[in-house]
């Protein structure tokens, strides 16, 4: 079963709500509440933490460094689905937490959501995290949020998506690129990571115009 | 290239195909319906398409469309495709699509997903639904450029659409399509049904879909 821990910031001081439940079913309350130490190591579980704007996520056995994470998620293996319903409140959380600007709170969100695409790329979900990263864009864009679609663009580290989630994160904001600055260097990373993974970039991204027209399209403006 | 209802349809290397049926679908033996059908995640064939006025369905496969598959896509270009499209749809449920014989030459949809009404009479069709719904996608299916407009039918077929929805219609929305029915340029459901089989990434140019279209035409039964 899946766990969200969830760190709010008052000034200077800390606090966490966190539930773990691992595998087996067995339940451990707030771990870090009050004093900030290392989550508890699980060798089942998959560590995910946003730290200013940043992500990171941890294979199981490793456990994530302290990084004074904003908000962490915690999955165990099999449970994809309940993993998914677990991001979903946990941006209910996060928009919880007490953030002192909306801005702060926009790009903690964005970044909690593309933690959990990563987590879901790196444990074969590819088609899940590929639905995830779509509908963090679409939920963007239903609420003509472009600065937070522009910024999952922006922030979206391609080298940990699957070729999956790249079309999904390009293509589901292809309609709307004109207003998105970020759109072409999204798109001219993934073209790259495409190409470097072994796969044929001309091939997933059909219908699209070639990165190197973007390129050069975007330096003549 | 077009698979029988009797069929499963996007049971093998595609996941997506474009659907077709006759009057068993549209209560009009000279009237063809199209769909979009994918394979959910759970490997199960379901429909998407604009059945009617105001009316987007999302249903099961149901066996009553011949069928033709995509070839020339990716599997993983496909199934996004067929997520996204289905998440999409979800927002027109509140927006609801005016179909229309005219199509507007701008853009369908708005950035947050919905149906842009322009109250000037344009709308979708079945067939324009989905070379709509591909175009956002990345994936423009037609050249539009190349259609031509005002082909023998056409306003015969106009005139009988707005006869068959002109009580769902508000009366400028009529009026409107009323007005433009002698200068149309239509998509048919035939044409846009055989774009799978023969997209490679390039939009199609209408001289390349309509011998093909009207093969598959001769082999659906009204």
């Amino acid at each position: 079963m899946p766990t969200i821990a969830t760190k709010t910031s008052n000034g200077q001081s800390w606090y966490f709500a966190a539930k773990i439940n691992s595998e087996e079913g067995n339940t451990q309350q707030s771990p870090w509440q009050g004093n900030p130490s290392l989550p508890r190591k699980d060798s089942r579980t998959t560590w995910a933490a946003v730290s200013g704007g940043e992500s990171s996520s941890w294979a199981p056995d490793s456990g994530p460094a302290w990084h004074s994470p904003a908000y962490c998620i915690v999955s165990s293996a099999s449970t994809a689905f309940s993993f998914y319903e677990a991001a979903v409140l946990q941006i209910q959380a996060i928009q919880n937490a007490g953030f002192s600007t909306s801005i702060e709170a926009g790009v903690a969100a964005v970044s909690a959501e593309l933690s959990a695409v990563y987590v879901l790329d790196e444990r074969g979900h590819n088609r899940l995290a590929a639905q995830k990263i779509m509908l963090l864009i679409e939920s963007k864009l239903r609420k003509n949020a472009l600065v937070d679609a522009n910024r999952v663009l922006t922030d979206a580290d391609v080298s940990k998506l699957s070729s999956r989630s790249m079309i999904g994160l390009i293509r589901s904001t292809f309609r709307v690129k004109k207003q998105l600055p970020a759109w072409d260097k999204a798109y001219s990373k993934s073209w790259q990571q495409v190409r470097d993974s072994g796969k044929n970039p001309e091939t997933l991204f059909i219908g699209l115009p070639r990165a190197e027209e973007v390129k050069v399209a975007t330096a003549a403006k | 290239m077009l698979q029988p209802p009797s069929s499963t349809p996007v049971a093998n290397q595609s996941s997506i195909a474009i659907g077709i049926a006759g009057s068993c679908i549209s209560g009009n033996k000279n009237q063809k319906h199209v769909t979009l059908i994918y394979r959910n995640p759970e490997g199960y064939p379901w429909l998407l398409h604009l059945a009617s006025h105001m009316l987007l369905k999302h249903e099961k496969w149901n066996g009553s469309y011949h069928w033709i598959e995509f070839s020339g896509l990716d599997v993983e270009v496909e199934e996004s495709f067929a997520d996204w499209a289905v998440m999409v749809a979800s927002a027109e449920l509140s927006t609801p699509i005016p179909y229309s014989v005219v199509l507007s030459p701008d853009r369908n949809f708005a950035t947050d997903g919905h149906y842009i009404d322009r109250k000037d009479g344009s709308g979708l069709t079945c067939a324009t639904f989905l070379v709509a719904l591909f175009s956002d996608f990345g994936l423009p299916l037609v050249n539009q450029l190349s259609w031509p407009k005002s082909r023998p039918g056409d306003a015969q077929w106009a005139l009988k659409i707005l006869e068959m929805l002109r009580a769902r219609f508000t009366l400028p929305h009529y009026l409107e399509q009323l007005r433009q029915v002698y200068v149309l340029k239509r998509f048919r459901p035939e044409e846009v049904s055989v774009t799978g089989a023969l997209y490679k990434g390039e939009p199609l140019h209408f001289d390349v879909v309509d011998p093909v279209a009207q093969q598959c035409l001769a082999q659906v039964p009204r």
